[in-house]
């Protein structure tokens, strides 16, 4: 894939197939990619890759990985770990993990979001380490004079044919290393598995309990000094003017820095830095539009959805069905701009010199940083080196390059490292936010009011035809995800995207994307079509239901839940369903509302089906995180806009989850034999519609709009 | 503006020279080189920045440097020191709490603060302590898990 410029250069997600293979994928080089799915043999691995790059095995007996995406949070590295324990027969406790250097020949692109890790790295990792196994095994079984086949590998060690003699892999590393490495390396059957299924803790756990964990934000440099920034306070603008003198007045102030949107003041210390900000007099321009607000902007989109809008999907019969139909139903459904809010905020080291770049930071796009960095500089690529670090949380924030291209802006100005830290409110204010979206669906119904067509209308910013630029062709392939193939057996169905930008407010890739954003409104809906036919919301979708895998995840989860036993007034329990990320995942929520006590989510219940599953206790844990990040923007987030201005800016005012808000989560899993599918975003995707079927089940409320809080203080105020 | 101070940080005395005015997790983390006590929002909202002052749990980005005095500051990094804090961070690793781990930091520091004045708390009690302490990976299940095995372990019952 050759790269012309910065739009297309850019790792879209999960959009392989629609972009003729720019995928995301961690240990691909471009090389491969164009390839497709093929995977290459061990022999053009170490061609292309060097198999070294990835593993280390050392003579002490330890195997080093090197992770080329990144870890933030999600436990990718206990989980890579493990497959590689399993395929190379090492312990897991003498297994590492270490961040591989920013190297777009050796590593590709090293993007890590779209739940892609496991699904991109599963088989190459494997083969990568069944070739390393391999490798061993002939270098002890000619010094034993026996045929490979006929040894064994356990534990770190070779054993001889008769099971007499052993050679740990430490000793036959430094010959074995130069063997040629097999064709077609054997992988192991999953009978055979002792390390991939057995629960996990994670294996970067303790530097992350003793404050010992060096994130981005952490490193120190020699000669290092600090930068806080001045941005302007209106959405999209810029610098006018700016007098610095109150700023340099402070002691400990070195330099301010003037850049065309924003201006940086750099001190011995962040505080320093920020107490000078704080001091500096700023001109900015006007915005383009003043009178740009949330209100405005929710019209807009609501207006797109009267407007027809580009085809994702439509089947021949689709106007027929729909004029057919004995019954209509039609509802609008609307989702607020979500911010990110890593807990770490924006920050990047950056040491410019007269050849040379080096950055340090946690990003989600390695890659994506090292070009756009060189390509700022004039620099050429290797050039420029990523030093890429543990990340408080990435969520989709750090798929954006924008914290480290403002960092480099303000290093190449002056001859030490800087250190650049965003304040909470510069974080919220310059986030690239989850788009606002309106959806209307409308559905024909037979008789017994069961769906037999639908049409589907989504308006909202695209967050492709950003990164695409004049490729785009009107659909965004993110955001209809999940819409352009429902769970639910219809004759026909036709889903449109209408793009609506947004003024100047910037939107991004969010945990959940398009099935996020999808599963809210499909599972609403359908709901809603249950109860209009007075139908159990369980039995309607059952019966409506194709795919075998969903049907029996639906079964547990009722099961886990009893669904069905009769519950006390105010109580309510929601269902909703989703099939993505290679992953399929049944969800209810218990909820209680009363005028009193206001409204409080008892529990969920949450049943998943990943394929095959590399670690249970990592899937647990990101299946519960994920549904209750989910159950966090469902109740209570959502960023305003008034006057151009950013309203929230800190989490007084944004509102994430805390403790007493948080239920218990009880997860369940179906293992099947497919190929393991992501999970680092199911079960976000699934707490919105289970959360309003909920509410709906408790009180005949139907929520349209979230955030759900919002939604009802909204009804409150209304009396109704 | 600047003035030299002595503080009792971890244990050990140490001398800063900085603007007395300026928040503790600031000397802590840009003077002395204790990143594990974290930066999360700058107005005691996040509570990743939590650490002990005397035994108390505070947000240290909003306790001026100048107002310490000789009060006894405790981080993360120096919680291994104490039975309450070992205990949590083994319950820590056995309920595999940890996501991205960045606020877990703030989380250890208020929790033992909690174990230290209420032995055996409730899930209520629990809410209550932690409700200051964000996870945006949102791993409150397994946090509240873990402090409630540390303190059956502490023999708290």
């Amino acid at each position: 894939m050759a790269f012309s410029d910065s739009t297309t250069r850019r790792s879209v997600l999960k959009a392989g197939a629609a972009f003729g293979g720019l995928l995301i994928v961690s240990c691909s080089a471009e090389s491969d990619v164009s390839d497709g799915k093929r995977l290459l043999s061990p022999k053009e691995l170490q061609k292309r890759y060097d198999v070294n790059a990835y593993i280390r095995l050392t003579k002490k007996g330890r195997a080093y990985f090197f992770l080329p995406g990144t870890e933030m949070g999600q436990g990718i590295s206990t989980s890579l770990a493990m497959i590689l324990a399993e395929e190379l027969d090492y312990p897991m406790d003498a297994v590492s993990m270490e961040q591989a250097p920013s190297n777009i020949e050796v590593y590709g692109m090293q993007s890590t979001g779209g739940s892609m890790s496991i699904r991109s790295n599963f088989d190459k990792l494997r083969e990568v380490a069944a070739a390393a196994r391999a490798m061993l095994v002939a270098e002890a079984a000619e010094r034993w004079g026996d045929h490979p086949a006929a040894c064994r590998t356990e534990a770190g060690a070779v054993y001889s044919a008769d099971g007499r003699k052993r050679f740990a892999f430490g000793d036959l590393v430094e010959n074995a290393s130069g063997r040629q490495p097999p064709e077609k390396p054997q992988l192991k059957r999953k009978s055979d598995y002792k390390v991939i299924g057995v629960p996990q803790s994670r294996i970067d756990a303790k530097e992350r309990i003793s404050g010992k964990a060096i994130y981005g934000i952490d490193v120190s440099l020699p000669g290092m000094k600090y930068a806080a920034l001045a941005f302007p306070p209106h959405i999209g603008g810029s610098v006018k003017s700016y007098d610095d003198k109150p700023a340099r007045a402070l002691a400990g102030v070195v330099d301010v820095i003037g850049l065309p949107e924003a201006v940086a003041v750099i001190a011995d210390d962040t505080w320093t830095a920020m107490q000078a900000r704080d001091a500096l007099l700023v001109e900015w321009t006007e915005p383009d539009n003043k009178a740009l607000n949330l209100k405005t902007i929710y019209d807009d989109l609501e207006a797109g959805l009267n407007e027809p809008g580009s085809v994702a999907v439509a089947t021949e019969g689709h106007e027929a069905s729909m004029q057919k139909a004995a019954d209509k139903f039609a509802a609008v459904y609307r989702q607020p701009f979500l911010a990110h809010a890593a807990l770490e905020p924006m920050n990047c080291i950056a040491h410019v010199q007269e050849k040379a770049c080096e950055i340090w930071s946690g990003t989600q796009v390695v890659g994506d940083a090292q070009l756009a960095t060189a390509e700022m500089l004039g620099l050429p690529a290797e050039a420029v080196t990523i030093h890429n670090y543990p990340m408080g949380g990435g969520f989709g924030r750090r798929l954006e390059i924008d914290g480290i291209l403002t960092a480099t802006a303000i290093a190449r100005q002056v001859p030490y490292p800087v250190k650049m830290t965003w304040s909470r409110q510069d974080d919220i204010h310059r986030d690239y936010f989850r788009p606002a979206y309106a959806d209307r669906i409308e559905a024909a119904l037979n008789e017994d009011g069961r769906p037999v067509a639908w049409t589907h209308r989504i308006a909202g910013s695209s967050i492709l035809a950003r990164l695409m630029g004049p490729e785009f062709k009107g659909v965004d392939f993110d955001a209809v995800e999940c819409a352009v193939e429902p769970l639910y057996k219809l004759d026909d169905h036709r889903v449109e995207f209408r793009r609506v930008e947004t003024g100047s407010v910037r939107t991004s890739w969010w945990r959940g994307v398009g099935p996020l954003r999808s599963t809210f409104v499909l599972e609403s809906f359908i709901d809603e079509l249950a109860y209009k036919a007075g139908v159990d919301p369980l039995t309607y979708r059952r019966e409506l239901l194709s795919d075998p895998r969903m049907i029996a995840l639906l079964d547990r989860v009722a099961e886990m839940a009893g669904w069905g036993e009769p519950l006390e007034k105010g109580r309510g329990r929601g269902i909703a369903l989703q099939h993505a990320f290679g992953s399929y995942g049944a969800m209810i929520m218990d909820v209680s509302l009363s005028e009193d006590a206001g409204l409080s989510v008892n529990k969920i219940f949450c049943a998943v089906d990943c394929g095959l599953i590399i670690n249970p206790r990592g899937v647990e844990a990101q299946v519960q995180g994920g549904a209750l990040f989910g159950l966090s923007a469902a109740l209570g987030e959502g960023v305003d806009i008034e006057q151009a201005e950013i309203v929230q800016g800190n989490y007084d005012t944004y509102n994430v989850l805390r403790m007493p808000e948080a239920p218990e989560v009880s997860v369940s899993t179906i293992e099947g034999d497919e190929a393991p599918g992501g999970l680092g975003e199911l079960g976000t995707t699934l707490s919105a519609p289970a959360l309003v079927n909920a509410i709906y089940a408790a009180s005949s409320l139907r929520l349209r709009k979230l955030p759900v809080r919002e939604a009802l203080a909204g009804l409150r105020a209304r009396g109704e | 503006m600047m003035s030299k101070m002595d503080l009792n940080i971890d244990g050990e005395t140490v001398t800063v020279d900085c603007n007395p005015d300026m928040p503790l997790l600031w000397v802590l983390r840009d003077r002395l080189g204790k990143v594990g006590t974290r930066f999360g929002c700058g107005a005691g909202l996040c509570g990743a920045c939590t650490v002990h002052f005397d035994g108390q749990a505070v947000r240290s980005c909003q306790l001026p440097v100048g107002s310490v005095g000789d009060a006894r500051i405790v981080t993360v990094e120096h919680l291994e020191n104490s039975e309450i804090g070992r205990a949590l961070q083994e319950a820590w690793l056995e309920e595999d709490v940890v996501q991205c781990g960045y606020c877990q930091s703030g989380q250890l520091m208020s929790a033992s603060s909690l174990l230290a004045s209420t032995p055996s708390p409730d899930d209520q009690v629990i809410d209550a302590a932690m409700a200051g302490n964000l996870c945006r990976c949102a791993t409150y299940v397994r946090i509240r898990a873990a402090i409630r095995s540390a303190a059956r372990k502490l023999g708290g019952e």
